[in-house]
């Protein structure tokens, strides 16, 4: 695990109501700099509702109410001067299936650096995109075919430009909801090695229902269950010798 | 701990379980007959032991394919993982308890017959039948999940290491003032070392139940009486 403390997002005392139902009930988890935390759970357990209150994707959902601390560099990512556009430049996120934009594989990472004005020339954009598409493992892949249409790429490759797409500007933290369900072993493989190479330089916080491929990438894994975090550690003790029931019959596939 | 969703696992486990079950048995009653054979000077007994120790081998195999086969099959975690990694474990254990009581009644074929093994005062049978009451007690405490049982073996080894202790004074102190016999008591030396190690082996046993229910090992270092005989 990486040796890292300092704290990069700090969650604490949040419930989540979807109308009069609870969805998310009085969780706790801090997200710790340059270490991936998966959040597992059976599904309708919180899992993808908490990961999308951490770029406030919820706020497009009327009926959707937060409430809580959330504290990226200390600072309530909810508090009324934050601007949601700028929070999701360094909270960027990965969806399940890959969704890149009906553009070339050139516009698609370019589209952020240019709208974010990360970029101020077009060589200094060619490099960004060079860049993003090499740290996303890629850039070989494509580099002949950049003006092509990005949906002509296999579905692994799509998902990796999709991380590249979130990458290129310069995000802290990246979410991915099941970012693998759609792709083969070998991709699936291929975005789990990229996702160990980008803990170098972000923090990463994925829901997944591979209970394998929390085990195997994660450095923290939370158990949720019924809106309620059950557990939260060390991902080697809670595949090893979780300290809830709970967690136990879950990650075993036993009747809770 | 509640069956799993899909009862193939459980199926599974049950039946390594059962293999266990009859390698435990096996072992005991190879030990069993070779502290028997030893009492009674039974050779017959002694030549059928070695024989049956094939059998042994052959379960033990059965039991590291199962557990391999399940491992590879489901990849199981948590306390799943734990109970396949100890069944491997134990049945190795029990494999090595065979050898010992093999050993022990190809050594004894040698003695029975020298003129002068009934008059030794030693007691090795005495030793045999604590460390088989052990062994027993210990697959007893993994069998039934019993953490207390078990770490009552684990702190009963120092009786087993005080036996032999005194076994093994005896029989030097006789073999200086009977050199003749050096050969004979050579080989009851190494039988009581071997009745000593499945002692230990039955601390083994305990230690991997510990494991199986904690996930960690006890933090507490085994009580030793002797550390160079």
């Amino acid at each position: 695990m990486v040796e890292n403390d300092t704290l990069a997002l700090k969650t604490n005392n949040v419930y989540v109501h979807y109308g009069s139902k609870m969805a998310i009930n009085n969780v706790a988890v801090d997200f710790h700099k340059n270490q991936v935390t998966s959040l597992i759970g059976p599904s309708g357990c919180g899992k993808s509702t908490f990961l999308r209150c951490l770029n406030r994707m919820n706020d497009v959902i009327d009926i959707c109410k937060v409430q809580g601390e959330f504290h990226l560099n200390g600072i309530d990512i909810y508090g009324p001067e934050i601007q949601v556009e700028n929070l999701r430049k360094q909270v960027g996120m990965v969806f399940q299936k890959p969704n890149p934009f009906p553009k070339t594989i050139y516009e698609n990472v370019a589209y952020g650096p240019k709208i974010h004005g990360i970029a101020s020339t077009k060589t200094e954009l060619d490099d960004i995109v060079k860049d993003t598409l090499n740290r996303a493992g890629l850039y070989s892949e494509v580099k002949d075919r950049l003006d092509d249409i990005a949906t002509g790429l296999s579905g692994g490759q799509q998902q990796r430009l999709c991380i590249a797409r979130a990458i290129a500007i310069k995000p802290e933290i990246i979410l991915m909801d099941e970012p693998c369900s759609a792709l083969d072993p070998i991709a699936t493989a291929v975005i789990e090695e990229l996702i160990n190479e980008l803990k170098e330089n972000y923090t990463i916080v994925i829901v997944t229902h591979s209970m394998q491929q929390a085990a195997r990438i994660s450095d923290k894994t939370a158990y949720f269950h019924l809106g309620e975090m059950i557990e939260f550690g060390v991902t080697s003790n809670i595949f090893t010798n979780p300290k809830h029931e709970m967690t136990e019959a879950y990650i075993s596939g036993r009747i809770g | 701990m509640t069956q799993h969703i899909n009862t193939a696992f459980d199926d599974g486990l049950a039946d390594v379980n059962k293999q266990i079950v009859k390698l435990g048995a096996l072992a005991e009653t190879q030990l069993d007959n070779s502290i028997t054979a030893l009492k009674d000077k039974n050779i017959k007994k002694f030549d059928s032991i070695i024989q049956r120790d094939k059998k042994l081998d052959e379960l033990t195999a059965e039991v590291s394919s199962s557990v391999f086969e399940l491992i590879a099959l489901w990849s199981p975690i948590a306390y799943d993982l734990r109970s396949l990694l100890v069944a491997d474990r134990v049945g190795a254990i029990l494999e090595r308890v065979g050898d010992y009581s093999k050993n022990i009644a190809r050594r004894s074929q040698v003695i029975v017959t020298e003129e002068s093994f009934d008059r030794l005062p030693v007691n090795i049978v005495g030793l045999g039948e604590h460390v088989q009451g052990l062994l027993r007690q210990s697959l007893d405490a993994y069998m039934e999940n019993d953490i207390q049982k078990a770490m009552t073996i684990w702190e009963s080894d120092i009786d087993t290491d005080r036996l032999y202790l005194s076994i093994f004074k005896e029989i030097v102190s006789y073999m200086s003032d009977n050199p003749d016999d050096a050969k004979m008591l050579t080989h009851m030396v190494f039988i009581s070392k071997n009745l000593e190690r499945v002692g230990d082996y039955t601390t083994s046993i305990a230690k991997q139940t510990y494991f199986l229910t904690e996930g960690e090992y006890p933090d507490t270092k085994r009580p030793k009486a002797m550390t160079t005989y």
